[in-house]
Parts: C-alpha cells; sequence; structure tokens
C-alpha cells in the first residue's frame, strides 16, 4: 500500500515536472472562447429591440464582468492616478465604467445587423494574448478588431479593444488627460463630469 | 490639373516633413507644433461636416438601396486601382500589385467599366495603397500632425502623399473634360458614401468628444499606423497595462 502511493507520488511529481512553469497562464483557447461570450453578449443586444439605455446597461454589466476595469482605469488616468487618494480612484473607475458604456453603447445603432467573426489568438507574453475578429455589417466594409486579455490580474480579464488598428486604451488615456487638462488638473471635477461627458 | 500649386504644396511639405523628423515625445502620440492652426482648420472642417457632409451623408445612407450603393462603391473603388497599382509598384508588393491589376483589368472589362466587382467575387482583393505609405517604406519619417481643409486629419508625409496621389493620378492629367467631371464628381461621392459608411464613429469623434480635435487626432494616427505597418504584422499597439 505504502509502495502504491509512494509510486502514485513520483508519478504526480513527474507529470508536474513536465508541464509548463506557467501551469495556470491563460491559453489562445481559453482567449477565443472568452471573446465569443463577449463577443455573442454584445451581438445579442445590440441586434435587439432594447431601448438605448438598456444597451447602455447590458454592456456596462458585460465590461464589470469581463473586463479588468480597475487596471483600465489606472492606466488611462495615468500619472494622476498615482497621486489619488483611494476614494479618488475608486470614484474614478465607477465614474469611468459609466462613460465608457454612455459613450460606446450610444454608437451601437450603427452595427445593427453586424456579425462578429472570430479568428486566430497570438501570445505576446507579458502583454497577454490578442485574439482577432472581423466585423461585417450590411453595406458597409469589413473591419478587424483585436480583443486584448491578460490574466496578470489573477483572472483571465479583457483589457483593451482595438479596433482596425485604434486602441481603445490608448484612446482613452489621450481623451482623459485632455479632460483633466481642460479642468486644471481637478481629478473630483473629472470624477463628476465623466459619466455625463461624451 | 494646370496649376503650379500642388508643387508648391508639395515641396513645402516634404521640407516639412524632412525638417522635424521624430519630436515625438513620451505623452503624446505625435508632434504637434502647428497645434493653434490645426485647430482653426478643424473648427472649419466640423463647421463643413455639420452643414453639408453629415446631412448629405444621411440623406444619402437613407435614399440609395445597398445595391445601389455598393455599385457606386465598386465604380469609385476601381477609379483609384491606377493610383493603387502606381504605389504597389513604388512598394515592390509583387501580391498586391497582381491583385489590383487583375481586378483593374477584370471589372473594367466584365464589370461594365467598374460598375460590378466580378474580381471581388472571384475572390481577389483589393489592396489600397498610397504615396504616404510609399514614402514610409522608404524610410521618410511622419512628421508632424497636420489637419488639411477638407481631407482632415493627416501628417506631414501623408500630406506630401496626397498631393503625389494627386499628380501621380492618370486621370488628373486627363485632357477631356468628361474624365474630369468623373473625377471631380466620384470625389465627392466617396467622401459623402465614406461619411456614410463611418457614420456612428465620426459621429462619435465630432460631436461626443469633449475635445473633438483630440479625438480625431487620436483615433487618426492609430489607424494611420496601422495601415501603414500591416494591421496584421503589427503588435505595436497592444500595451502591458501592468507594468505601470
Amino acid at each position: 500500500m505504502f509502495i502504491l502511493k509512494s509510486a502514485r507520488a513520483t508519478m504526480l511529481a513527474a507529470a508536474m515536472a513536465t508541464l509548463p512553469i506557467s501551469a495556470q497562464a491563460l491559453t489562445p483557447q481559453e482567449a477565443t472562447a472568452l471573446t465569443n461570450t463577449i463577443a455573442d453578449e454584445v451581438e445579442g443586444y445590440v441586434n435587439s429591440d432594447m431601448s438605448l439605455a438598456q444597451k447602455q446597461a447590458a454592456f456596462r454589466q458585460t465590461m464589470d464582468r469581463y473586463a479588468d476595469t480597475s487596471a483600465i482605469g489606472r492606466y488611462v488616468l495615468g500619472v494622476a492616478w498615482r497621486s489619488a487618494t483611494p476614494a479618488q480612484q475608486e470614484a474614478f473607475t465607477t465614474a469611468f465604467a459609466e462613460y465608457m458604456a454612455n459613450k460606446y453603447g450610444s454608437q451601437f445603432s450603427g452595427y445593427e445587423g453586424g456579425e462578429i467573426t472570430i479568428g486566430s489568438a497570438n501570445d505576446l507574453g507579458n502583454r497577454g494574448i490578442v485574439v482577432e475578429s472581423t466585423v461585417t455589417r450590411p453595406g458597409s466594409s469589413p473591419f478587424i478588431v483585436q480583443w486584448q486579455f491578460s490574466d496578470r490580474s489573477g483572472q483571465p480579464l479583457l483589457i483593451d479593444i482595438v479596433a482596425e488598428g485604434v486602441s481603445m486604451l490608448t484612446t482613452e488615456r489621450s481623451a482623459i488627460a485632455s479632460m483633466l487638462d481642460r479642468r486644471n488638473g481637478d481629478l473630483d471635477a473629472l470624477i463628476a463630469d465623466l459619466p455625463t461627458a461624451g | 490639373m494646370k496649376s503650379a500649386l500642388p508643387a508648391v504644396v508639395f515641396s513645402a511639405l516634404f521640407v516639412m516633413s524632412a525638417c522635424t523628423g521624430d519630436t515625438t515625445d513620451q505623452t503624446s502620440l505625435i508632434a504637434d507644433p502647428l497645434e493653434p492652426a490645426n485647430r482653426g482648420i478643424h473648427a472649419f472642417n466640423k463647421g463643413v461636416d455639420t452643414v453639408v457632409l453629415r446631412p448629405a451623408s444621411q440623406v444619402y445612407g437613407a435614399v440609395l438601396p445597398e445595391p445601389v450603393e455598393r455599385t457606386v462603391e465598386n465604380f469609385i473603388g476601381n477609379l483609384a486601382l491606377p493610383g493603387d497599382i502606381i504605389n504597389n509598384t513604388l512598394q515592390g508588393d509583387t501580391v498586391a500589385l497582381g491583385d489590383n491589376l487583375g481586378r483593374f483589368l477584370m471589372n473594367t472589362t466584365l464589370g461594365f467599366g467598374g460598375l460590378l466587382d466580378i474580381a471581388g467575387e472571384a475572390g481577389i482583393p483589393r489592396h489600397p495603397a498610397d504615396f504616404g505609405q510609399t514614402l514610409a517604406g522608404y524610410g521618410v519619417a511622419e512628421g508632424p500632425y497636420v489637419e488639411l481643409p477638407i481631407f482632415g486629419p493627416s501628417t506631414a508625409r501623408d500630406a506630401t502623399g496626397t498631393v503625389v496621389d494627386f499628380v501621380l493620378n492618370p486621370f488628373t492629367w486627363s485632357e477631356s473634360d468628361t474624365a474630369e467631371e468623373v473625377l471631380i464628381t466620384s470625389g465627392v461621392v466617396d467622401a459623402i458614401d465614406t461619411r456614410d459608411d463611418l457614420g456612428p464613429v465620426l459621429d462619435g469623434i465630432l460631436y461626443e468628444s469633449e475635445d473633438s480635435y483630440s479625438a480625431a487626432k487620436t483615433a487618426y494616427i492609430q489607424n494611420r499606423r496601422a495601415f501603414v505597418n500591416g494591421t496584421d504584422s503589427g503588435d505595436d499597439g497592444f500595451v502591458d497595462i501592468y507594468a505601470e
């Protein structure tokens, strides 16, 4: 009995040793499956007869569920994040999520009848995994959307969406910097205005 | 086009792009020393969009049935092919050159002067190419950001490219009045069609951003760089957000 047990343990140890060091790292397959889930959800309400407010709320829920909203908020606010109090950081993350849902949710009407086709996935190492997809909609040329995932937070989460080379992270980092500038660096004013800002 | 204007604009922009090189700092995407002038032109362009382009594109999108819209796009796309082909050649891109040549020959003949996209249906894709991209291939730096009247966001290099593409286009030099009219009309229709295509995206940039100048610049530069570097090969756009 003892021998059997130890043989089992040896086998287990041997099996573990052959696994890659980061045994729990996000795989391209998992990232592709996540993209499928998110794309199905978004396609579902974009092509539904829900009201704009309902679509925006649904989009907000999708983002909360699948995206690393706090890491995105931190990156987008940049230098100002580091000098912010924890309460401000939290308030900014919430206000920014609302701003994103309103801004991008209000563009959904242009994509009715649209379809997302998932393509290949590339491992970019530390930057995570990028899944390629093509969005087609009637009467318009198809365009490429790339979905960047990372599990550096401990969970596999969406961190950026890049449409025809235009990164949501880069775009919003620049937009937020410009908005903060216009308020003379007053973060509280920005937080107050964000949910209703374009 | 018989005036000397393109030559003057060309040399001015070329000197500009040659001098400024890589002055892009870390915090902004691209150097923008002409920002005050650019903002003035942006306000003008936005006015043109509000009063003319956007309403026209909404009527265009609502009135034209989809097959007609596609026919118009086919025709305009076919007219642009000689310019694409010249740049494919200058870039030494033989695959794109072969496809574009095949497209032009098939669609102009079997496709009734480009009204039908026979080649596209046969699986031959179009590879758009322009002289700004050709210059990038020759190692010319992008230079500072420029917003051009009517044409919109650009860079010193790409504005130079726009002028050269105009000069290189065989239709520009046609002696026939009909060809000139077709060229001008197709340019206008192309602008309306593109505006219609990009509807919600451009509305978001121009009318739902607090600073539409900066939003247009950020979107244009990223999109343009992805096109010049090739969308599939470029992973440069992705950042490591956990590194900060």
